[in-house]
């Protein structure tokens, strides 16, 4: 059993991050957001996506709030800590550079 | 503020578990839920939307861990359960845990003991104020004039001449002498110092009650005070406060007590000062040494020390004392070559001559961790390659590297911490036992204790040896790949890279031993060799002790003398004493030393004229101490102060002085003017007046009637019994009585007991490092012994093809055997090697053989040899006993 490489890890918690930049959410509708915006494209492995909520908690990017969902029932919503939007703006800034470098790398080879 | 919110998460996630579990499963329900409503909204029935939903999320279990993994939780979980693995599996080989945890506490609590030793001795800063400017000054002998005696006194005069020295701030001297305290119930005889006022000032110690001496109080004409020792004070007065102001009785006569110093502060300890100077181990008291504003002529025992003006280097201040001596010398041109101040700083002082000893059993102890270390390793090596599959196992099922290397380091914790627990009893039972054989002649060695700090060091210690030489080459060495331990099969013996590594350490181990074998062994014939030496008296059977007279009981020399003669009168008279005497017995520091003048020789210039030991004597001197008289005669009653000046000379002075001729009518005298010729009338053989094994001296002897000086207030008596000296002083003590009930009878010693006592530190670094010695050989041989074990354990299949096809098994027995003492005997050879390297360390700690001594290191390596024969020959044996049948089937 292998952990998940850093790439896959650290794309992940980016995509959280992001999700839930302007509003916080349960980890189902994380999820489901994530898989919705990318057209499909990106399957989200369900089962790293909660220790990878764990893990950002762990680090303090996210809170996270027991409230009511939207039929009545206890869900854990997570939101971003000032620090986390911080933290998502600089890797934000990374991944533009990084995809940009690549695009420029696979156009001109 | 995101550290500290981490910090709280982290704490509530360790304490509140469960909650945190409870508030998870709940998540996950959500979670499932949610995928169970939308697998059911796409049409699937209730039982395959759930099946459906657990299979995206993966396995609940192993979310679970995921999460909790993620919040760091399992970090101590896991380490709990290492911990409790690490136990368990430990017990399980109690026979592996018993030898580690045993190798451990020998090396680490030898360790520990000898490094509190040091500490306390070598390290711990002095207890005085700026210990770092206080140096001694003493006067050193010129170089023709046997200065193996080391340092001589100064008079009053140079005192005198030493105020001047501008690199002093203070100057203080100070001298042994013995007290009466009287007026309490038994009249007790202390050792004490005389110091001048300014002592106190030196050191910069304040008294513990009231004050010490002031300069008004430290004048010939005004000095009856005293600042009692601690111990004196608690053991004499019962600790009593209200003693201050008050006076006590000191030589008859009355004296103020001014104050109580410290505990701590026992200035000067005996065993720091030179032999020669006759301190007593610790002063019971100090008074003033009341020297005249004029100094007075003739020699004197002062001891001198001074502190340093802030900046001033000894350097500055030796140059500073060697303008005072040029000064001197050319004022009186008599004393030239015989002023030489040599500045000692009181730190190297104070380690007195312990340093070559005490650095002898660091190394000695250094070498013992080493064997422990190998052994050590080669324990876990063995236990690592036994337990390669069940490492690969763990490897397998999926535990990381970082992982397993942590439960490894927990187990050598383990062992770490159990072998510090039992090395602590080690040290604490060493400590007790080195500090009862070297208290009296090693400064502050009592000082040396189990604290906190030393456990503190056994435990870094001993995590540093498990660690570095067990665990990391343990870990190196299983490294096995997974296919290879799983397989069902013949196990490898942990693969070439273990064996050898297994080979190096026997080899080091084997050395290392031989080292502290052949290092034991040399001192222990050096010790035998000084326990045969002749003093030159006879030491069986005889009793001596000590009196001193008050100086208002017995004003002059005349009152004196006369009561000295009825005490040995008295003596004689009882009817078990053969013979009894007054004067000096040799070996208690008591004898002086002068420069002489032979008659008729050419003059000499000062700085050449040669030193004799100085020694007082009475009638029935020799008899009394059994030293045979050659030529001649003793000393009788008719040799008194109004007879012709006698002297009796030694077989070395004889020979020196009259080469070939007949020494008795030839005259000597003391070289300082108004001293009488002195006949010489006898010759007896060398005395050893300082130590056994002491190089041989010019020695003469001289009536107590007729000594000039010094002072005869405190003489020593010696007394030969037909019997045990033990049964004989209530008789003694009754007939010093009989004269003066007021005399104290003291150091009552018998003359054994003060031969014995020179040999404490030959005795003390002797059983030491065999003790170690013993130890090396002991690790060693249990090393060796688990090595071949092993070795032949993992090959049982090997020998058990042997066996079947027809090989003898003598043959295999003889096979192991060799194998194992292969590496005995390369082991020895480099330990051998290295002992004589490292054995010209040791020359000055050795008598009477030579540091190459063949026949101890023949011995060193036949003693280990043997050992290690019998730690081969057993796994040998069981080699031989191998069944070809059951090892072939036990694949």
């Amino acid at each position: 059993m292998s952990k998940p490489t850093d790439l896959v890890q650290g794309t992940l918690a980016l995509l959280i991050l992001k999700t839930i930049a302007n509003q916080s959410m349960h980890g189902w509708a994380i999820g489901q957001r994530i898989q919705q915006v990318s057209n499909n494209v990106l399957q989200v492995n369900q089962g790293a996506l909660y220790p990878a909520l764990h893990r950002l908690e762990q680090q303090g990017w996210i809170r996270a709030e027991w409230g009511n969902s939207e039929n009545n029932r206890r869900a854990k919503y997570y939101s971003l800590t000032r620090a986390g939007k911080r933290f998502l703006e600089r890797e934000e800034e990374n991944w533009q550079r990084l995809s940009a470098a690549i695009g420029l790398v696979l156009k001109t080879v | 503020m995101r550290l500290l919110s981490k910090f709280v998460l982290r704490l509530r996630s360790l304490f509140r578990r469960h909650a945190a579990d409870r508030e998870l499963d709940d998540e996950l329900r959500f979670h499932l839920e949610h995928s169970i409503e939308r697998n059911r909204a796409r049409g699937m029935t209730p039982e395959e939307a759930r099946r459906r939903a657990l299979l995206e999320l993966g396995g609940v279990e192993q979310v679970r861990e995921g999460c909790r993994d993620a919040r760091g939780v399992n970090l101590l979980h896991d380490l709990r359960q290492d911990l409790r693995y690490g136990l368990r599996l430990l017990r399980k080989s109690p026979g592996f845990a018993v030898i580690a945890i045993l190798t451990l506490a020998l090396g680490i609590g030898a360790n520990a003991a000898i490094f509190s030793v040091i500490e306390a001795v070598l390290l711990r800063p002095l207890p005085y104020k700026d210990p770092g400017r206080i140096v001694m000054i003493w006067n050193v002998l010129p170089p023709q004039a046997r200065a193996d005696i080391g340092l001589a006194p100064w008079g009053e005069g140079m005192l005198h001449e030493f105020h001047q020295a501008h690199s002093l701030e203070t100057i203080a001297a100070f001298r042994r002498s013995s007290f009466n305290l009287t007026g309490t119930a038994q009249p007790s005889q202390v050792d004490g110092i005389r110091a001048s006022a300014e002592l106190f000032r030196v050191l910069g110690v304040q008294p513990e009650l009231g004050h010490t001496f002031t300069k008004e109080e430290d004048r010939p004409d005004n000095d009856h005070y005293v600042v009692l020792s601690d111990g004196l004070w608690r053991q004499m007065f019962g600790g009593d406060p209200h003693l201050i102001g008050k006076t006590i009785r000191i030589d008859s006569e009355p004296y103020v007590v001014l104050g109580v110093m410290p505990p701590n502060f026992e200035f000067p300890l005996g065993a720091e000062m030179p032999p020669n100077f006759g301190f007593s181990a610790k002063p019971a008291l100090w008074t003033p040494l009341g020297l005249p504003d004029v100094p007075r002529r003739g020699p004197s025992e002062l001891a001198v020390i001074g502190k340093l003006k802030a900046g001033v280097t000894i350097g500055q201040a030796t140059a500073d004392f060697a303008l005072i001596e040029n000064r001197l010398e050319r004022k009186f041109p008599v004393s030239k070559g015989w002023l030489h101040a040599q500045l000692v700083p009181l730190r190297t002082q104070a380690v007195g001559g312990a340093r070559l000893g005490l650095l002898t059993l660091m190394a000695a102890v250094v070498f013992l961790l080493l064997i422990t270390c190998a052994n050590v390793s080669n324990l876990l090596l063995v236990r690592a390659i036994g337990r390669g599959q069940e490492l690969s196992l763990r490897a397998a099922l999926g535990a990381s590297r970082a992982r397993i290397a942590r439960q490894l380091f927990i187990e050598s914790f383990l062992l770490a911490l159990a072998g510090t627990v039992c090395g602590i009893g080690v040290a604490w039972a060493g400590l007790r036992v080195i500090v009862s054989l070297a208290a009296s002649r090693i400064p502050r060695i009592a000082g040396a204790h189990v604290d906190l700090t030393l456990v503190g060091y056994s435990l870094l210690l001993a995590c540093a040896v498990t660690l570095l030489f067990g665990t990391f080459p343990a870990w190196r060495a299983s490294r096995v790949n997974l296919a290879d331990a799983l397989k069902v099969g013949p196990k490898s013996s942990g693969g070439s890279p273990a064996r050898r590594m297994q080979t190096w350490l026997v080899v080091a181990e084997v050395a290392l031993s031989v080292v502290l074998l052949a290092g034991s062994g040399l001192l222990i014939r050096s010790f035998l060799r000084l326990l045969e030496v002749d003093p030159g008296f006879h030491a069986a059977r005889a009793l001596t002790f000590e009196v001193s007279l008050p100086k208002q009981d017995y004003p002059n020399y005349e009152s004196m003398t006369a009561v000295y003669r009825r005490i040995v009168e008295h003596l004689a008279r009882i009817p078990s004493v053969e013979a009894a005497a007054i004067g000096n017995v040799p070996m208690t520091g008591t004898d002086d030393q002068t420069v002489f003048i032979v008659e008729g020789a050419p003059p000499v210039s000062p700085e050449h004229m040669p030193i004799a030991e100085y020694v007082i004597a009475g009638p029935n001197y020799f008899r009394s101490l059994g030293i045979r008289i050659r030529k001649g005669r003793g000393f009788r009653e008719t040799d008194t102060e109004h007879s012709q000046p006698v002297v009796v000379l030694n077989e070395t002075m004889a020979a020196r002085l009259w080469p070939g001729q007949d020494p008795l009518g030839k005259r000597i005298r003391m070289s300082a003017p108004g001293f009488p010729w002195l006949t010489v009338i006898g010759v007896v053989d060398n005395v050893e007046l300082y130590s056994l094994g002491d190089s041989a001296r010019l020695e003469m002897f001289v009536p107590y009637t007729q000594k000039p000086y010094p002072s005869m207030r405190t003489m020593q008596f010696v007394v030969r019994t037909a019997e045990s000296p033990a049964a004989t002083l209530s008789s003694v003590r009754a007939a010093v009585a009989t004269v003066d009930a007021n005399l104290p009878v003291a150091q009552v010693r018998t003359v054994r007991e003060i031969v014995q006592g020179t040999l404490t530190p030959a005795r003390f670094s002797m059983l030491l490092l065999a003790a170690f010695g013993a130890l090396a050989l002991i690790l060693a041989a249990t090393g060796i012994y688990g090595v071949l074990s092993h070795q032949v354990a993992a090959q049982t299949r090997e020998i058990g093809i042997r066996l079947a096809i027809g090989a003898s098994p003598g043959s295999v027995l003889k096979m192991e055997f060799r194998r194992g003492m292969t590496l005995v005997l390369i082991g020895a050879a480099a330990g051998t090697a290295v002992a004589l390297a490292v054995a010209r360390v040791m020359r000055s700690l050795l008598f009477g053989i030579t540091q190459n001594d063949p026949l101890t290191y023949s011995l060193a390596v036949l003693t280990l040899a043997a050992a290690a024969a019998l730690a081969c020959y057993v796994p040998a044996r069981r080699a031989m006993r191998v069944d070809p049948m059951v090892a072939l089937r036990n694949e």
